[in-house]
């Protein structure tokens, strides 16, 4: 939000309503459509000022891109560039492992943990949410309501498998997911995670449009 | 001076264009209330996609803005054609002198 341009349309809306009730006192059409026509322009000042999203959003965007490279070059030393991406939870947060396996580890090791003469890479997630039995309110709460990505989230849960489903994703965002290690699917997977408590592995995610979709199976530790 | 930010040219330029507009409408004594209305929206438009400034909107509100502005862009037009076709008086002309 920008108050600026808020206090700005605000203004320019007040000022429209004048000039509306001065034209019809005055009986003057031209000035009710001047009025009319102010407060077009103050209404979308105003949406700007409400919806206004700062330039650091770019500065973090390239700041996480950077990092993003870093772990890519991480991946393909380590031979994993095809992985399958495990999610486990620790303490109150979770762990998400970049392995060539399914598996869930009996022991983790991090960053870099080896299982079975196989490398995989460990990355801890902190706490993103309480553990809940309605994982769809769960992810609704951070990614629609704390983080405002998308514009609903739908989980579905059937034969151990999880589908999580997010309309109206962000562009931005979207944007990004064409990528591998992409913020989606880390936040999805690991608030997932963290709500229902079990280790997940993600078998499969697209994105349409705004819409995306991953399946996850849910495993036993 | 700093570089401006996409959202501050949008601002400028819908304001200034908005202004010259609107003084040529009225200078040219123009009584019709969706004129004056459908001069912004178009400026509106025009300026928001020479500015770039969907870059610094939340793309929720960027389309229901849009969305909002188009509906009213639509039903002012389509009023105001009907009105000359069918021959009929255009309610928003009948708001002020009644």
């Amino acid at each position: 939000m920008e108050l600026r341009f808020v206090l700005l349309g605000t203004n320019v809306v007040l000022v429209s309503v004048v000039c509306i009730a001065l034209g019809m006192v005055m009986k003057s059409p031209s000035l009710v459509g001047v009025g009319f026509s102010i407060s077009i322009v103050g209404g979308t000042l105003l949406a700007l000022g409400m919806g206004f999203r700062g330039p650091e959003l770019e500065f973090l965007s390239m700041y996480s891109e950077l990092l993003r490279n870093t772990v890519l070059n991480v991946l393909e030393d380590l031979n994993l560039l095809e992985h399958v991406i495990v999610t486990v939870p620790l303490n109150e947060g979770c762990v998400l492992l970049f392995k060539r396996s399914p598996e869930v580890p009996k022991e983790l090791v991090l960053p870099i943990g080896l299982e079975n003469n196989e490398p995989y890479l460990g990355i801890v997630i902190e706490k993103l949410v309480e553990q809940s039995e309605e994982p769809a309110k769960c992810l609704n709460d951070l990614l629609v309501g704390r983080f405002g990505i998308a514009s609903r989230v739908t989980v579905s849960m059937e034969n151990g498998k999880v589908v999580v489903n997010l309309l109206g994703v962000d562009t931005k965002v979207a944007r990004m997911q064409w990528k591998p290690f992409a913020p989606l699917t880390i936040f999805v997977s690991a608030s997932l995670c963290q709500c229902l408590g079990k280790p997940l592995v993600l078998l499969e995610e697209r994105i349409v449009g705004d819409r995306y979709s991953a399946i996850y199976e849910v495993k036993k530790r | 001076m700093r570089r401006l930010h996409e959202h501050e040219v949008f601002a400028l330029m819908t304001t200034i264009s908005w202004a010259v507009l609107c003084i040529a409408i009225c200078v040219a004594g123009e009584r019709r209330i969706d004129t004056y209305m459908l001069s912004a929206i178009a400026t509106i438009f025009v300026s928001m996609m020479l500015s770039g400034v969907e870059n610094r909107i939340s793309t929720i509100v960027m389309r229901i803005l849009k969305f909002v502005l188009a509906t009213i862009f639509v039903i002012l037009a389509t009023l105001r054609v009907l009105s000359m076709v069918l021959n009929f008086v255009n309610p928003l002309d009948v708001i002020v002198t009644g």
